[in-house]
C-alpha cells in the first residue's frame, strides 16, 4: 500500500509546485516578452531564446529522471517507480519535440536555416528517436514486469546521449553556438539573463507538477485496468 | 504475433541503432561538419567541384557588394589561411564582416569557394546594443577558436 | 484486497466536489493570466517594433518618429564620411523613398539588406531623415515559436489534468466495477 501513500503525497503536493511553476513563468514571459531588450547582434528575435533554451532543458531534465527512475526501478522494483519513468519518458518526448521546433524556427532567422545536421541538432534528434523508441518498445511488451525492466534497461542505454548533447558544442565543429553558461563563465547580459532564468527555473517546476500529474495518471490506469482485468476473469469462471 | 515482435525489434532498432551511431561511428569525428580555410587551400584537384562547408570569419573590410546582381565576394578566415568567396544570392540577416559564417559551396581550380548558401554563425553571448556600444564583453569561446583547427 | 474507494479514502486522495469544476475554472484564470501578457507583448510591439512600408509612408505628408521597413537597394548605397550622411534608397512594395543617415557606420547598413529605419519624414521631398537604423525585428518567427510550443504545452497538460480528475471520479464511484461505464 505504499504506493497509494505515495499517490497521497503526490495530490496532497503538487498544487504547489504547479502555483509556484505559474509564477515564475508569468513573470518570467512578463519580463521576455515586454520589459527584456533586444540582442545588440540578433535583435527582437533574440527572444525565442526564453522558450527554446527552458524546452531543451527541460527535456534534458526530464530523460535525467527517466535514467534515475529506471535505475531505482531495476533495483527496488516498486511499479509505482515505473510508472514515474513512464510518465517522465512521456514529458520528455513532449519537451524534445518542442525543443526542436522551436530551435528550428530560432535557426532560420538566425542562421538561415530550418534544420542542419550539425552534432548538437543531431544528438538531440537521437535523444527523441530514443524516447519514441523507449515509449514503442512499452505499448509492444504485454507482460508488466518485462516492459518495466527491458525499458528501464534502454533507458540507461540511452542515457549516454546526454552529456553529448550538452558538451557537442564544445567538443565538436557545430554551427550551434557554444555554451553561454560554462566555466568560462555567463555570457548572457543581466537582463536577458533574468527572463531566461525565471523561465528556466518556472519550466524546472512545471515539469516536477507535470511528472507529479502523470504519474497518478499511469498509476490509476494500471489500477483500474488490474480491476477491470480481475473482473473479466471472474466472468469467464 | 509476428507484427509484436517486429515492434519491439524495431523500436530496440531504433535506440541502438541511433546510439551505436554515436558510441561506435565516431560521431565526433566523422561527422565533420564543416572544414576551415586551412584545410581547403590543401585540396587537391580530386576535391574540386565537390560540395563542402567551410566556416570561418569574414574578413573586416573584404566584402564587395557586385552592383546590379545578387554576387557578392568576400574572404573567409579561419585565423591561420584565407580564402575567397565568390557568392550569389541573398545573404542571412546576421552575415557581416567580423563574424562567423558557414559558407555552402564547391572549390574548383580556380582557387575560390563557389557557393549559393550561407549560414549565418553566431556567438554565445547575449546583451542589449546600449551594452555593446558601451564597450561591455562578456565571456566568449571566440569564434576562431570553435572552428577547432588542428 | 480493499477496494481502490476505501485506500482512497483513508489516504484522502479522493477530491471532494466536482474536480472537473475546479479544473475548468482554474484553465480559466490560467488563460486569461497568459492571455493578458500576451496582449502586453502585443502593446510593446506595437509601440516599439512595428514598422510601416515605404508605400504607406507616401500617403503621410510628413511625420517624426516613424518606423520604416524596407530594403537597401543594389548600388544606391553611398557610405558617408566625417560629417557627411549615408545615403541609400529604400525599396518595398515596389515604392522607394531616400534616405539619409547620420550616424556611425554598421554592419547592418548593408545593400540588399532588409532594414528599420527609425527618424522623420519630409514628404514635399519624399525624403527620409534617419536618426537610428535597426535590424529587421522578425517578429513572425517570435509570434510562431511561443505559439506552437506554449498551446500544446498547455493542451498536454490540461488533458493530463482531466485525466486524472475523470479517473478519480470514476474511482470515487466505483465505476471500476461496472465494465460498461469503462470506454
Amino acid at each position: 500500500m505504499l504506493s497509494t501513500r505515495f499517490i497521497g503525497w503526490l495530490r496532497r503536493y503538487e498544487k504547489w509546485f504547479g502555483i509556484a511553476a505559474v509564477i515564475l513563468m508569468v513573470i518570467g514571459l512578463y519580463t521576455g516578452l515586454v520589459t527584456s531588450s533586444a540582442d545588440y547582434y540578433q535583435g527582437e528575435v533574440v527572444r525565442i531564446m526564453y522558450v527554446h533554451v527552458p524546452f531543451a532543458q527541460t527535456a534534458m531534465f526530464a530523460y535525467s529522471t527517466l535514467f534515475f527512475c529506471s535505475i531505482w526501478y531495476l533495483w527496488k522494483r516498486d511499479p509505482i517507480v515505473d510508472n514515474a519513468a513512464h510518465a517522465a519518458a512521456g514529458i520528455a518526448l513532449f519537451f524534445t519535440a518542442g525543443g526542436l521546433l522551436t530551435g528550428s524556427i530560432w535557426g532560420k532567422p538566425t542562421w538561415n536555416t530550418w534544420w542542419t545536421w550539425d552534432p548538437r541538432l543531431t544528438s538531440f534528434a537521437i535523444l527523441f528517436l530514443t524516447l519514441v523508441g523507449y515509449l514503442m518498445l512499452r505499448t509492444f511488451l504485454d507482460d508488466k514486469e518485462k516492459r518495466a525492466t527491458f525499458g528501464a534497461i534502454l533507458a540507461i542505454i540511452g542515457f549516454i546521449d546526454l552529456p553529448i548533447v550538452h558538451f557537442s558544442v564544445e567538443w565538436w565543429r557545430s554551427l550551434h553556438q557554444p555554451l553561454s553558461v560554462s566555466t568560462r563563465g555567463v555570457s548572457i547580459a543581466a537582463d536577458m539573463a533574468l527572463p531566461l532564468s525565471l523561465m528556466s527555473i518556472g519550466f524546472t517546476l512545471l515539469f516536477t507538477y507535470m511528472l507529479m500529474v502523470r504519474t497518478q495518471m499511469l498509476y490509476l490506469e494500471y489500477l483500474l485496468e488490474a480491476k477491470q482485468g480481475r473482473l473479466m476473469s471472474e466472468e469467464r469462471l | 504475433m509476428a507484427g509484436k515482435k517486429f515492434g519491439i525489434i524495431f523500436s530496440v532498432l531504433i535506440v541502438v541503432g541511433g546510439l551505436g551511431y554515436l558510441a561506435f561511428g565516431r560521431f565526433g569525428e566523422n561527422l565533420v561538419y564543416f572544414v576551415t580555410p586551412s584545410e581547403v587551400v590543401t585540396f587537391g584537384s580530386d576535391r574540386y567541384g565537390k560540395k563542402i562547408r567551410v566556416a570561418g570569419m569574414v574578413v573586416e573590410a573584404s566584402m564587395k557588394v557586385i552592383p546590379e546582381t545578387l554576387k557578392i565576394r568576400f574572404d573567409l578566415t579561419d585565423g591561420d589561411k584565407t580564402i575567397p568567396v565568390a557568392f550569389e544570392g541573398v545573404p542571412p540577416d546576421l552575415f557581416k564582416e567580423g563574424k562567423g559564417a558557414v559558407v555552402e559551396g564547391y572549390w574548383d581550380g580556380d582557387q575560390v569557394l563557389h557557393s549559393h548558401m550561407i549560414m549565418a554563425k553566431h556567438e554565445e553571448d547575449y546583451m542589449p546594443i546600449e551594452m555593446k556600444q558601451a564597450g561591455v564583453k562578456l565571456p566568449t569561446k571566440g569564434l576562431i577558436k570553435t572552428l577547432k583547427v588542428d | 484486497m480493499r477496494s481502490v474507494c476505501e485506500i482512497g479514502l483513508k489516504y484522502r486522495i479522493l477530491p471532494e466536489g466536482d474536480p472537473l469544476k475546479g479544473l475548468y475554472l482554474r484553465w480559466a484564470v490560467l488563460l486569461s493570466l497568459f492571455g493578458v501578457i500576451g496582449l502586453l507583448g502585443w502593446g510593446r510591439y506595437n509601440r516599439e517594433v512595428r514598422a510601416q512600408e515605404p508605400k504607406a509612408l507616401l500617403k503621410i505628408s510628413s511625420g517624426s518618429d516613424l518606423r520604416v521597413i524596407g530594403r537597401i537597394e543594389g548600388g544606391s548605397l553611398v557610405r558617408g564620411s566625417e560629417g557627411k550622411p549615408f545615403e541609400f534608397t529604400l525599396s518595398g512594395e515596389g515604392e522607394q523613398v531616400s534616405v539619409n543617415f547620420m550616424g556611425e557606420d554598421q554592419d547592418t547598413l548593408r545593400e540588399l539588406k532588409t532594414i528599420v529605419v527609425i527618424g522623420s519624414w519630409d514628404g514635399e521631398n519624399r525624403h527620409f531623415k534617419a536618426k537610428e537604423i535597426a535590424l529587421i525585428p522578425n517578429y513572425d518567427f517570435i509570434t510562431w515559436a511561443y505559439l506552437t510550443s506554449l498551446i500544446p504545452l498547455a493542451f498536454f497538460i490540461f488533458r493530463m489534468e482531466r485525466k486524472v480528475a475523470l479517473l478519480y471520479i470514476m474511482i470515487k464511484e466505483e465505476k471500476a466495477y461496472q465494465r460498461e461505464n469503462l470506454s
